[in-house]
C-alpha cells in the first residue's frame, strides 16, 4: 500500500512541502501579527489581546458581523429556494432546456465585482428599475431599498442570489435527474401531489447536496468584500459594511495591519468553526451509508 | 363481468409506436400475467392500465367505469415496480402511510391498515428501519404492503421480483400467489420469467412486438401453443421443432421427412392441412419417450447421444437424429450415458404441427 504509487509520491513532495509551507506560514505568520502593534508595516513586538479587544469595540466591525450574518443568512436561503424551484422547473422537461440552463447558470460565470456593478446600476433610484417602472406610468413605484439603511445589505443580498442561483440550480438538477422514475410513478399512483413529494421525500434525498452547497455558499459569504464595493461600498454610512472589507480597509487604507489580521483571525476562526460541524457531519453520514451496506 | 377492459388501445412514443389496436379483458379476481421479451410493450401496457401513461387512442374500463381521463389514483389501483420504488429516507411506517396521510384518512384508519399490511407481509419488527436497512426481499415486501394499505380492487405489478436472487424469488413468488388468494382482488403481473408466469397465472397473455400472440390459461399456453414464437418462448429447455411435409396416404394425413414419418390421426388438426404443406412439427422434450418399444401404429427413430445434463429431479439429453438436435427429458433414475443410441418416439397426438411459412398453429 504505502509502496504503490512510489514514483509519484516522491515526484509530488516538494510541491506537497511548498503549499504547506506557503498555506500553512501565511495562516500562522497573520496569526502572529495580530498580536502586535503593526501599523504600515510588520512590527514584531507583543501587545497579548489588545488588538482583539480594539477589534469588539469598533462599532464599524459589530455591524460588518451583523451584515455579514444577515447577508448570509439571506444569500444561502435565497440561492438554495431560487436553484431549487429552478431545477425544478428545468426537470419538467421543459421545452429549450440547455438554453435554460445556460442561462440560469450565466450569472455564476460572472465576478461578484460586475454582478454588484449591475445590481447597483438596476437598482439605483434614478437610473434603474425603479425610473423604469416609473416611465412606464406607474408614478407613484419605489424601490429605492439601496439606499434605505435598514434594507440596503438586502439588496446585497439579492445580487449575490442573482449570482449563486445558477450554481445551486445545475447541482440540485444533476441531483434530481439521478431520482429512480419509478418513485414518481408511485407517487402518482398515491395520490401524493408534487409539491409535497419535493418538500418530503425528493428534498431529503437530496439532502448531501444541499449540504454541499450551504459549505460553498456559506464560504462566498465569509469571503463576499467584492460584491459590496462594487454596489453600496458600505453605505449608506457603515449600513453594509463586512468584515472582509474591515480588513482591507484596515490593511490598506487605514495602515493597522495589526487590527487586520486580528480581525482576519477572526474570520477564520468563522469559517472553522462552521466548516468543522458541517465535514463531520457528512463524514458520519457516508460512514453510517456504507454501513448499512454491508 | 370483467375487471378491467382494455379496448382498442394504441400507444406511441414519438413516431415509435409501442401498442396498437390492442384489446384485453381481464376477469373479476383474476391472476392474468403478462408475458414477453424485453421491449414488447409489456411495462407500457400496464402503464396505460395504471394510467400513467396518456393512450393515443383507445380505452380502459375499470371495475365497469371508463377511467381513460382518470387520474392514477382514482382508478382504483395499487402498483409495484421492479425497482421497490421505496420513499428512500421515510421509514417503512412511514412509506405505508404517506399516501394515505395525503389523503387525509383518520389517523385510527391509518393506523389499523399499516398493522394489517405489516402483520399479513411479516414485516412488523421493521417497521421502524429505513429502506437502506434492508435487503431486497424485505424492501420489496414493503412496497407490497405500500400497494395493500390502499385497498385496491386491482393490483398491478411491474416485474417485482427481476431485481431478487433465485431463492428469495421463490419465496416471495409464493408470497404473491397467497396474496391474490386471500385477497382475491384482480392482478395483472408483468414479467419475462415464464416460470412465474406458469406457476403464479390464471391465465397468460404472451406478448411480441406489441401484439398479444395468445392468451390462454397456462396449460392452454403450454400444451398448444398458438404459434411458433410462444412455442419457442415458453419452456426450457426449448420445444424441439423440425422440418417437413404434409403427405396424405388414403385419407390419414402423415408428417414426413428424411427420418420421421409419423401417421397424424391423433392429431388435432385445428384446419385441415393439404397435401406436401411444407410444416414445423414441434415436440417437447419431456414428450419424448426413448427406447420403449414403439406401440403398433407409432414409430420409432435411431438417436445418438450427445450430451447428458442432469438437472436433480431429471436429466436433459441432447441427442443428434439425422441433422436434428433434439432435447430429451428423462427421469433421473435413468442411466444414459454419452455416445450411446436410443431409440425415440412420441405421441403425435401431443405434438404441435405449425404452418412453415406463417408460423402458425394448424
Ligand atoms: N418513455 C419512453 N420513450 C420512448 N420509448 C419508450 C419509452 N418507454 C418505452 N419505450 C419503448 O417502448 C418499447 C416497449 O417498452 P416497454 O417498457 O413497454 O417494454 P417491456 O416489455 O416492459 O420491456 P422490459 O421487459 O425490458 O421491461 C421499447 O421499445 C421501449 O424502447
Ligand atoms: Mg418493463
Amino acid at each position: 500500500m504505502l509502496m504503490r504509487n512510489l514514483a509519484a509520491k516522491i515526484a509530488l513532495t516538494p510541491m506537497m512541502i511548498i503549499v504547506a509551507v506557503v498555506y500553512v506560514g501565511c495562516i500562522l505568520w497573520t496569526f502572529r501579527t495580530s498580536f502586535t502593534s503593526s501599523r504600515v508595516l510588520p512590527t514584531y513586538d507583543f501587545v497579548g489581546w489588545d488588538q482583539y479587544a480594539a477589534l469588539f469595540r469598533s462599532t464599524r466591525w459589530i455591524v460588518s458581523l451583523e451584515n455579514m450574518f444577515i447577508f448570509g443568512a439571506a444569500y444561502i436561503l435565497g440561492c438554495l429556494i431560487v436553484g431549487y424551484l429552478m431545477a425544478i422547473f428545468i426537470d419538467q422537461r421543459v421545452r429549450g432546456e440547455n438554453t435554460l440552463r445556460t442561462i440560469y447558470l450565466y450569472p455564476h460565470a460572472m465576478s461578484f465585482i460586475v454582478t454588484g456593478l449591475i445590481w447597483q446600476w438596476m437598482l439605483n433610484p434614478t437610473l434603474g428599475l425603479q425610473d423604469f417602472v416609473r416611465n412606464l406610468g406607474w408614478e407613484s413605484f419605489s424601490f429605492n431599498w439601496i439606499v434605505d439603511r435598514d434594507l440596503a445589505i438586502f439588496t446585497v443580498a439579492i445580487a449575490g442570489i442573482w449570482h449563486g442561483s445558477g450554481f445551486v440550480m445545475a447541482l440540485l438538477l444533476a441531483g434530481l435527474r439521478g431520482i429512480d422514475a419509478e418513485i414518481w410513478k408511485v407517487s402518482k399512483i398515491d395520490g401524493i401531489p408534487a409539491w409535497r413529494m419535493y418538500i418530503q421525500v425528493i428534498l431529503p434525498i437530496l439532502l448531501p447536496m444541499v449540504l454541499t452547497c450551504v459549505f460553498l455558499l456559506s464560504a462566498q459569504a465569509v469571503k463576499s468584500f467584492d460584491i459590496v464595493v462594487a454596489m453600496t461600498n458600505g453605505g449608506p454610512g457603515i449600513a453594509t459594511e463586512v468584515p472582509a472589507k474591515y480588513v482591507m480597509d484596515y490593511l490598506f487604507e487605514r495602515s493597522n495591519i495589526g487590527r487586520a489580521t486580528a480581525a482576519a483571525t477572526v474570520m477564520l476562526v468563522m469559517v472553522i468553526s462552521i466548516a468543522a460541524p458541517l465535514l463531520y457531519l457528512r463524514s458520519f453520514r457516508k460512514e453510517r451509508q456504507s454501513g448499512a451496506g454491508k | 363481468m370483467s375487471a378491467i377492459t382494455v379496448k382498442d388501445l394504441a400507444v406511441s412514443f414519438g413516431h415509435l409506436s409501442v401498442l396498437r389496436d390492442l384489446q384485453l379483458g381481464v376477469n373479476q379476481g383474476e391472476f392474468l400475467v403478462l408475458l414477453g421479451p424485453s421491449g414488447c410493450g409489456k411495462s407500457t401496457l400496464l402503464n396505460a392500465i395504471a394510467g400513467l401513461i396518456e393512450p393515443e387512442a383507445g380505452t380502459v374500463e375499470i371495475g365497469g367505469r371508463d377511467v381513460t381521463h382518470f387520474e392514477p389514483k382514482d382508478r382504483g389501483i395499487a402498483m409495484v415496480f421492479q425497482s421497490y420504488a421505496l420513499y428512500p429516507k421515510m421509514t417503512v411506517r412511514g412509506n405505508l402511510a404517506f399516501g394515505l396521510k395525503v389523503a387525509r384518512l383518520p389517523r385510527g384508519e391509518i393506523k389499523r391498515r399499516v398493522h394489517e399490511a405489516a402483520e399479513f407481509l411479516h414485516i412488523t419488527e421493521l417497521l421502524d428501519r429505513r429502506p437502506v436497512q434492508l435487503s431486497g426481499g424485505q424492501r420489496q415486501r414493503v412496497a407490497i404492503g405500500r400497494a395493500l394499505v390502499r385497498n385496491a380492487d386491482v393490483f398491478l405489478f411491474d416485474e417485482p421480483l427481476s431485481n431478487l436472487d433465485a431463492k428469495l424469488r421463490a419465496e416471495l413468488r409464493v408470497e404473491i400467489k397467497r396474496l391474490h388468494r386471500d385477497l382475491g382482488s384482480t392482478m395483472i403481473y408483468v414479467t419475462h420469467d415464464q416460470i412465474e408466469a406458469l406457476t403464479l397465472a390464471d391465465r397468460i397473455a404472451v406478448m411480441k412486438g406489441g401484439i398479444i400472440q395468445q392468451l390462454g390459461t397456462p396449460r392452454e399456453i403450454y400444451d398448444t401453443p398458438a404459434n411458433l414464437f410462444v412455442a419457442s418462448f415458453i419452456g426450457s429447455p426449448s420445444m424441439n421443432f423440425l422440418e417437413g411435409r404434409i403427405a396424405l396416404e388414403g385419407d390419414v394425413f402423415h408428417y414426413r421427412n428424411a427420418i420421421f414419418d409419423v401417421p397424424l390421426t391423433a392429431y388435432p388438426f385445428a384446419r385441415p392441412p393439404s397435401h406436401g404443406q411444407p410444416v414445423l412439427l414441434g415436440v417437447r422434450p419431456e414428450n419424448i419417450a426413448v427406447d420403449g418399444a414403439p406401440k403398433p401404429g407409432e414409430f420409432c427413430a435411431e438417436a445418438n447421444v450427445d450430451l447428458v445434463e442432469p438437472t436433480g429431479a431429471d436429466t436433459v439429453v441432447w441427442c443428434q437424429v439425422g441433422t436434428h438436435s433434439i432435447s430429451v427429458r428423462v427421469d433421473a433414475a435413468q442411466i444414459i450415458n454419452e455416445r450411446q443410441k436410443l431409440c425415440i418416439g412420441f405421441d403425435p397426438g401431443r405434438a404441435s404441427m405449425f404452418d412453415l411459412e406463417s408460423g402458425n398453429r394448424l
